[in-house]
């Protein structure tokens, strides 16, 4: 198993209240999987990213990826096992807005010697999702579709074991989305797995398995909960998703033009 | 790829950053550097206000004045400035440079009727080019007859070069007018006197009056006073008036004690203003760092510890200081430059310590921005990453 959660809960505290954003979830993703869990907002699945992510630990129960403990790294271990070994995606694409669509994609390793190698596997990477000619391009010269393209780019720089997505189709229409979507489950053909988080029913027709996340706990696919509009109780608690970037949903049936 | 973003990524980030909100990085280096200029501008002011100040006092520190007692207030047994004494002076100032002055009786009442004839007596001194500033007219070298007659006396007499004066009886004739000494001591003043060669002059009250000694600075300056206040007043009676030795070291370090408070003062108002600078950096990067704050959680997200989003952030602070101390050091050059040609007329003429204070300024500068970007920096980089993407 590439990851897994045993018995996971995570609390959120908030002054006199606490949120039960995740009770008792147990998981298991083999590598090269396309796994999507489906929930509704505020039924836990970003926290859930976060851990699967290694950006949070849980209150209760384990984390493991690739058969070890996640609460047993240090902070910085925990980075550097993310920049080793976990690509992600944001609804909002997390784009650097100084950088250029090339200069995006090699963020993660811009850091580490050899850049030319970096620059070169990122041009690559772009040409790979159809972004060959946009490489200089800063991102608000970008569609949404092309944006989250150079996210995924992003994501696949450091040739990681787990593309985790968060709503990665949300701010885009449905061709736009799919197109993206082909271009996950591509990945997955390198022995790749991917964790989608998604409200959007559509994006299971591309996945190996759908998970249902409802009120914080994993159930059987079912066609109802999966309907975005089944309603929630908790609050959105721990998002991936960034806010920062008010990037709304790019009409954009035919070509990706700018 | 650019050499910067090849070999200092980090750099290229934080460079990146700063230029994204042009008008605010421009408006946070332009304070920082005014406070760079308020501190090298008023270190250069003061330089410049002490040598203008050291200019009009003279060489303060490098006399030595010997006066006799004033017989007139005396009791009978002062002791007298006579040639045996001027010898024992001349053994130990030997070949230092200096001027003996000789003062005649007063006459107020030569004309009759009443009016007083200025000048009423005759300061005789030797050496007098050293002491006295001429105005108009010239002292020859061989200064053996002729007047001396200062401003004030010239212009109520209505006397002008050539004019002939009497002096203690004598028929005299105006060679130069000079400037009344201005100074500590009233040795030289002139006060309605007329000056002549020390040899024209009939003593009065003391053979000698008194002796200005010209010392080549004021370590020999303050070597001589003690040894004339041994050799003059050492075998003395306690209850004998005493030669009144004076070395003006005192009153210059006085007067260099002022201009340093001064240089502190200015420079403490000066670094006001780069601390108020210096907040003005700790707002600019906290807003930033706030606007930023999901940009830091992806860049966290994606493998960027702590300490890289902690120097990426430094180096913008390092960065706008730098640009503003560069900025701020010119402008004070510049301004430097003002206020030399206003004090000292010539632009050009910085004092030997201005590279000190504009290398504090800009020291300082840097120094003030980076402790400035210490605190956004922090706060920015122990987010936790699962916060900072949710928000």
């Amino acid at each position: 198993m590439l990851i897994t959660a045993e018995n996971v809960t995570k609390r959120f505290t908030g002054g006199a209240d606490t949120v039960q954003a995740l009770e008792s979830v147990d998981l298991a993703i083999e590598a090269g999987e396309f796994v999507t869990i489906v929930g509704p907002s505020g039924s836990g699945k970003s926290t859930l990213l976060n851990l699967l992510g290694l950006l949070d630990t849980p209150t209760t129960g384990t984390v493991t990826l690739n058969g070890t403990d996640v609460e047993s790294y240090s902070d910085r271990e925990r980075t550097s096992v993310r920049k080793e070994a976990i690509g992600f995606v944001f609804q909002s694409y997390g784009l650097i807005p100084t950088l250029t669509a090339l200069e995006n994609v090699a963020v993660p390793r811009m850091l580490e010697p050899n850049p030319s190698a970096t620059e070169e596997r990122a041009a690559d990477l772009l040409a790979a999702v159809g972004l060959g000619d946009r490489l200089d391009h800063y991102p608000d010269e970008l569609s949404g579709g092309q944006k989250q393209r150079v996210a995924i780019g992003r994501a696949m720089v450091n040739e990681p074991d787990l593309i985790l997505a968060d709503e990665p189709t949300g701010n885009l229409d449905r061709d736009t989305g799919e197109r993206v979507l082909s271009t996950l489950l591509e990945s997955t053909d390198d022995d790749v797995t991917v964790v989608a988080v998604t409200h959007d029913e559509y994006v299971a027709g591309f996945s190996d398995r759908v998970l249902n996340l409802v009120d914080g706990r994993l159930q059987p696919a079912d066609a109802d909960a999966m309907r975005p509009d089944s309603g929630g109780s908790h609050a959105d608690v721990g998002g991936m998703a960034p806010a920062g970037d008010a990037d709304s949903v790019d009409a954009e049936a035919g070509g990706e033009q700018q | 790829m650019s050499l910067l973003r090849r070999y200092f990524p980090r750099t290229y980030l934080a460079r990146r950053n700063l230029l994204r909100a042009r008008t605010r990085t421009v408006l946070a280096i332009l304070t920082v550097a005014i406070g760079v200029v308020a501190v090298g501008g008023l270190g250069v002011f003061g330089l410049a206000f002490e040598a203008d100040q050291q200019a009009t006092l003279g060489d303060l520190g490098n006399e030595v004045r010997v006066e006799a007692p004033q017989q007139f207030f005396s009791e009978d047994d002062a002791p007298e400035l006579d040639d045996r004494r001027l010898e024992e002076i001349r053994e130990i100032t030997g070949d230092t440079e200096m001027t003996v002055i000789r003062e005649s009786e007063r006459d107020f009442g030569g004309g009759g009727g009443g009016e007083i004839d200025i000048p009423t007596y005759a300061l005789g001194v030797t050496n007098p080019k050293s002491t006295y500033t001429v105005v108009e007219g010239e002292i020859p070298d061989d200064w053996n007859r002729g007047a001396l007659i200062d401003q004030q006396t010239a212009q109520f007499e209505e006397l002008s070069i050539g004019d002939p004066v009497t002096v203690g009886g004598r028929l005299q004739r105006v060679t130069a007018i000079i400037e009344q000494p201005q100074g500590f001591s009233s040795l030289e003043r002139t006060n309605g006197a007329a000056v002549l060669p020390l040899d024209l002059v009939e003593p009065g009250d003391q053979p000698y009056r008194g002796v200005i000694i010209y010392a080549d600075n004021a370590v020999e300056a303050d070597e001589i006073a003690n040894d004339l206040e041994a050799e003059l007043n050492g075998p003395l009676r306690q209850d004998q008036d005493q030669f009144t030795i004076e070395s003006t070291e005192e009153e210059a370090e006085t007067v260099e004690q002022q201009f340093t408070s001064t240089n502190r003062f200015l420079l403490a108002v000066g670094s006001i203003s780069l601390l108020i600078a210096g907040i003005s950096i700790t707002n600019v990067q906290l807003m930033s760092a706030r606007e930023r704050r999901t940009e830091i959680g992806v860049l966290r997200a994606v493998g960027y510890g702590r300490l890289d989003i902690l120097a990426i952030m430094l180096i913008e602070a390092l960065f706008m200081g730098l640009v503003a101390a560069i900025v701020g050091v010119g402008l004070t050059l510049g301004a430097g430059a003002v206020i030399n040609d206003v004090l000292l007329g010539d632009p050009m003429a910085f004092q030997p310590d201005t590279l000190q204070y504009l290398g504090g300024a800009f020291a300082f500068g840097i120094a003030i921005c980076i402790l400035a970007g210490i605190v956004p920096a922090w706060k920015a980089s122990r987010e936790r990453p699962a916060d900072a993407l949710g928000s």
